[in-house]
């Protein structure tokens, strides 16, 4: 085997490996970031009115006004999900799903849940929601 | 900035950038949809079926860089519509509005984070095993897309910026 189909070959296997982890990322980051917002779970509270940050979860106050957990929220998603997905890619069997046989022939199954999972979190987060939904 | 242009009159222009952004966003996510639930055996003869007989792949670059570039934008207004808008909002009882508003916000986060995964599938396109969950996750994506257009729409008509 030449050089250039040896470096043509690891260039394959890299995409591969780099697209896997793309798509682990995916089905995972929106259950962490469900989970984030169930358990108040934001890197950083962000108060608009005085454009003050701060670490972790803090109520809204008179002083500050309203609080803003959203950025918070999508941060600890996006540290959680790249570092998982990180250890994911890093895997011998991901790497290379072809030399074994039960995960080749699972993976295409566990991909549908990149569009399940979304669907099956939605009554959760409408759930979450009830305050807006009973207030009166 | 503020000393030449009003407050309100900034984040008006920001908010129509946001909007005009969704609008193409939506035209190019709905036809890559379309165009993978189309029935490749008849030729096409209605305006659906040209509209559908696009090659879907070309769109998955434009359609990445769109989404991210409207849901930054979202995220900078964010911050003011909470201030100046949500609040009256609350005060004059729209509750059910803001609800929905609070679920386009979580959806396009998750569309956000689906991202990455639509665009690894896309460029797979060699792998059939890959077929099913690229045109179920693609019409997710779009369907999200109407979604919060809609909910921004209706929450725009009721108070925007500068009401």
């Amino acid at each position: 085997m030449t050089t250039k189909s040896l470096e043509s070959n690891e260039a394959t296997r890299q995409g591969q490996t780099q697209g896997q982890a793309l798509m682990v990322f995916s089905v995972l980051a929106p259950c962490i970031y469900v989970a984030c917002n169930l358990y108040h779970w934001p890197l950083f509270t962000f108060f608009p009115a005085t454009n003050h940050l701060t670490w972790g979860w803090a109520p809204m106050s008179d002083d500050e006004g309203p609080a803003m957990y959203w950025y918070g929220w999508l941060l600890s998603t996006l540290i959680l999900g790249v570092g998982l997905a990180g250890l994911a890619g890093l895997s011998s069997a991901l790497k290379n799903p072809t030399s074994n046989p039960l995960l080749s022939k699972l993976l295409p199954h566990v991909l549908h849940l990149l569009w399940i999972l979304p669907l099956v979190l939605l009554p959760v987060i409408v759930y979450s929601l009830k305050f807006y939904w009973l207030h009166r | 900035m503020f000393n030449w242009i009003h407050s309100d009159v900034f984040w008006s222009i920001l908010l129509i950038i946001h909007g005009l952004l969704a609008v193409t966003l939506l035209g190019a996510i709905t036809h890559q949809s379309l165009a993978l639930f189309r029935n490749l055996q008849s030729a096409p003869q209605s305006l659906v079926k040209r509209f559908q007989s696009v090659r879907p792949e070309v769109y998955t670059r434009t359609i990445c860089i769109l989404w991210l570039v409207t849901f930054f934008m979202g995220g900078w207004i964010y911050a003011q519509y909470r201030i100046t808008v949500r609040i009256p909002l609350e005060q004059q009882g729209y509750w059910w509005s803001q609800g929905f508003f609070e679920i386009k916000e979580h959806m396009v986060s998750i569309g956000t984070l689906l991202i990455p995964g639509y665009w690894a599938l896309w460029k797979n396109l060699d792998k059939p095993a890959f077929d099913l969950t690229r045109k179920y996750t693609t019409a997710l994506l779009a369907a999200i897309c109407w979604f919060s257009f809609l909910v921004g729409h209706v929450l725009n008509n009721i108070r925007g910026f500068g009401s």
